[in-house]
């Protein structure tokens, strides 16, 4: 019985290894995400994986059937997978395709097979639906990126508004965004980024554009393919083992995911019929002639100006051929473009030319003409500067060579005479007449001048200063007069100390009170000092105080017999001093 | 006589012997011009010193008719200085010719205004306009306040016009009267940063160019055009010292 059920085994492992050397082919349909697919979106490329598992590492390439009707972005062996079970080895292949589908419709992608010793291995088929972009791929979306254009539908040079906008959530963060195919277009750089805000099926969405304008090249159907973004969302979950800290050492904790746009298709016409030549296609303003200079000589160059405004592609303006004389020529010089001032208005471009006179004599630049495509009017219309006038002179070199060299000395001669002649009848007359030595002219110096000039200010500003001092000694004499009147008293007190001589003590107060109140000494008497200390509200017994002071001060100068130094009378004098400069 | 009288009377002939010589200069120099014997003329003129307005303007007319352009504009230019207004019509007609034989055809209008106001400047010396100016000056300054405190403000306007005018006039005579010009001789002349023809080049000159000379350096002359300063040969350019 264990012989029977060993044997079975061994039948059993015979056969398993019998169907490891058979090829086994899978088909796997994906969107960018790596989600499985079911229905694309046109011009959206998804991806396909043929995943083939053999028993040895031969070079089983498979055959897809189906992808004809897409646009192969790319197809590789991405993975190589070799493993042994139970002694039995074997290999994992993937390859993947990217593809684009570019119509809308129901296709099969499949079967995937492998011709192998006359014997096919195939996969199944995958039936795929591709239609527009629906409303629920954005509602799930975290972030998506979109492509925009103000119109779609114009003529051949008409400017469309073109804007890539990466619209993503608080936690999408945007790491790159693929340049988009703008071929059959005239463009500029992208500019940006801008941001804002859009509310699409009511969920209001942030957004970064950036933007340039397009200008169709060519008529048809132009599409721009999509672009792919490259954004990072924060991951759900993490590591389950507790290794989170070492897990945010080496990764940043983000997923990096991708999003594609939408495609656009433009329509573009044919501008109408024109017998001529067309210089651009646009809504122009004006063309204006400018010269740097009238007059030139011969050979000289003068620079002649074109300026252009309006909005169109003025980047595939050529420079305008123009209208000369045969005596005049031209050289293309530059061009430049000066950009809308502030972001208003409209932009320039200016055309220089170098136009050389050929003969002398006056001649007229014809006006120039731009002959454009309106495309408010749909029409063509023709913008013309103003004719300039500018005059040659010959070249001074080349009148006297040809003087020098053409005309006898005869001849020359009398040209110079009658060049003389008339340049007599043209020139002013001599001055027979009038001082011919200068005579001293009399002026007044700089600095002169200055200082008179600077006089009526000075004088203004000596009466305003003397006003004000008048008006504050009129204000404040009377404080000022008992200041000086102390003062003075105090400095004669002191010579009389430093004298050793008390006898003119009493010319002293006499002397203050006639400066303090302003009167002559003789009008002060003993009676008129006791009127004013009684007014100054001086009390009785200060009053007899003074008195008695005042008397003994009188009878000193007035009585006593010689030089006399009383110390003590000295120290009440400038006693009585400060009690009078208290009120009075 | 004393030692006094001899000494002013000796003074005094010698002022009027010098006077007729000069005069018979100045009508010898006339006869020859008439004669078209301009060079000859020209170097009569020469002769006179301090040449009033009317000999450098003589000086002029006879360098035209030698067609020397360049020393023409230069004396017409320098006639410019304390010319009556008859003198400053026929210096500014004379001008207009010289320029055409540079091709400057079209003063800017800096240069037409400062033309205008160097004619009418012309009708008073120097000292009366700094004497005008003064007068009302201390008019205006002595009585300005007076009048703006009794609301005649459009007699203070007036003055302060006047005033400007009489300001621009003085200003014009002055500088005219002091400045040190020259005229550019040749057709291309440059103007180095420095007195070194090895260095570079700021702008370049044309012939009938005025330019206003700041100073003098051996063979090289710092020069002010339109802004711009810089370093010419002195060859290049017709001055005097």
């Amino acid at each position: 019985m264990d012989k029977r059920i060993g044997n079975i085994i061994f039948l059993l492992m015979q056969c398993s290894i019998m169907a490891a050397s058979v090829l086994d082919i899978q088909l796997r349909v994906k969107d960018a995400q790596g989600k499985a697919l079911s229905r694309a979106v046109i011009h959206i490329p998804f991806v396909v994986e043929v995943i083939v598992t053999a028993d040895d590492n031969g070079m089983y390439k498979p055959m897809l059937d189906g992808i004809t009707k897409f646009h192969v972005e790319d197809q590789a062996l991405v993975s190589t997978i070799s493993s042994t079970i139970n002694g039995v080895s074997s290999v994992k292949k993937i390859y993947r395709y990217v593809l684009r589908p570019d119509k809308e419709g129901t296709f099969t992608i499949g079967p995937a097979y492998i011709d192998y010793n006359n014997q096919r291995f195939s996969s199944h088929s995958f039936p795929l639906t591709v239609g527009q972009q629906q409303a629920e791929d954005l509602k799930s979306a975290e972030a998506f990126v979109r492509l925009v254009v103000d119109k779609k539908q114009g003529v051949i040079g008409e400017k469309i508004a073109f804007a890539i906008r990466f619209y993503g959530g608080k936690s999408a963060t945007l790491s790159t965004i693929s340049q988009p195919e703008l071929s059959g277009f005239s463009y500029e750089p992208l500019s940006g980024p801008f941001s804002g805000s859009e509310v699409i099926d009511g969920v209001t969405w942030n957004y970064v554009e950036w933007r340039t304008d397009l200008f169709p090249k060519k008529s048809g159907s132009l599409v721009i393919p999509p672009v792919m973004a490259l954004y990072q969302l924060p991951r759900q979950q993490r590591s389950h083992f507790g290794f989170e800290m070492i897990d945010r050492l080496f990764d940043a904790g983000n997923d990096q995911r991708n999003s594609y746009s939408n495609a656009i298709t433009i329509v573009v016409d044919e501008l109408p019929p024109f017998a001529g030549i067309l210089n651009g296609v646009g809504t122009f303003s004006a063309l204006k002639a400018t010269v740097d200079h009238a007059v030139a000589q011969e050979g000289e160059g003068i620079v002649l100006r074109l300026t252009l405004e309006g909005d169109g592609d003025l980047n595939s303006i050529e420079p305008l051929p123009l209208t000369m004389p045969e005596s005049l020529k031209y050289y293309e010089s530059k061009t430049s473009i000066e950009p809308k001032k502030d972001g208003r208005g409209n932009q320039k471009k200016i055309f220089e030319y170098i136009v050389q006179g050929v003969k002398p004599g006056h001649w007229i630049i014809p006006a120039q003409t731009f002959t454009y495509f309106d495309l408010v009017r749909h029409r063509y219309k023709q913008l013309s500067t103003d004719p300039i006038e500018i005059t040659i002179e010959a070249s001074q070199n080349n009148y006297h060579a040809t003087a020098q060299n053409n005309i006898s000395p005869s001849l020359e001669k009398k040209q110079e005479s009658q060049e003389s002649e008339q340049l007599s009848d043209d020139s002013a007359p001599l001055m027979t007449r009038g001082p011919w030595r200068t005579s001293d002219q009399w002026e007044l110096s700089l600095r002169w001048f200055v200082i008179l000039m600077m006089l009526p200010i000075l004088i203004i500003m000596i009466g305003y200063g003397k006003r004000k001092i008048d008006y504050y000694n009129e204000h404040h004499a009377a404080d000022v007069n008992a200041a000086a009147a102390f003062k003075h008293a105090r400095s004669r007190l002191l010579k009389i100390k430093a004298k050793k001589s008390t006898d003119h003590l009493y010319d002293v107060f006499i002397e203050l009170f006639a400066r303090r109140y302003k009167l002559s000494q003789a009008s002060v008497s003993h009676d008129w000092i006791q009127d004013l200390l009684q007014k100054k509200g001086f009390s009785e017994q200060i009053r007899t105080e003074w008195d008695l002071f005042f008397n003994a001060l009188a009878e000193q100068a007035f009585f006593a017999q010689g030089h006399e130094y009383d110390q003590e009378q000295l120290q009440r004098a400038l006693q009585w001093l400060d009690r009078l400069q208290e009120k009075l | 006589m004393n030692m006094r009288t001899h000494f002013f009377l000796i003074i005094s002939l010698s002022t009027i012997c010098y006077g007729i010589n000069t005069e018979e200069i100045f009508l010898q120099a006339n006869k020859a011009y008439y004669n078209q014997e301009y060079q000859r003329a020209l170097d009569l003129y020469t002769l006179i010193d301090n040449k009033a307005s009317t000999v450098w303007y003589d000086m002029g007319n006879a360098a035209y008719k030698l067609e020397h352009f360049v020393e023409a504009m230069f004396f017409w230019k320098r006639a410019q200085r304390n010319a009556d207004p008859t003198l400053m019509n026929y210096i500014n007609h004379n001008l207009e010719l010289v320029k055409k034989k540079f091709n400057h055809d079209h003063d800017d209008y800096p240069t037409r205004i400062t033309n205008v106001v160097l004619y009418y400047s012309s009708w008073l010396s120097l000292l009366w306009w700094q004497f005008l100016f003064l007068m009302l000056w201390f008019i205006v300054v002595f009585k300005g306040y007076d009048l703006y405190k009794s609301r005649k403000y459009w007699i203070l306007w007036c003055a302060l016009v006047v005033l400007s005018i009489l300001g621009l006039m003085m200003c014009t005579k002055y500088r005219f009267n002091n400045r040190t010009f020259g005229i550019v001789k040749n057709p291309d002349v440059p103007v180095y940063v420095g007195a070194d023809e090895k260095l570079s080049v700021r702008t370049m000159l044309h012939t009938g160019d005025e330019l206003h000379i700041i100073e003098k350096q051996d063979d090289w002359l710092k020069i002010k055009i339109h802004d711009v300063v810089g370093w010419v040969h002195a060859t290049m350019i017709e001055h005097r010292e």
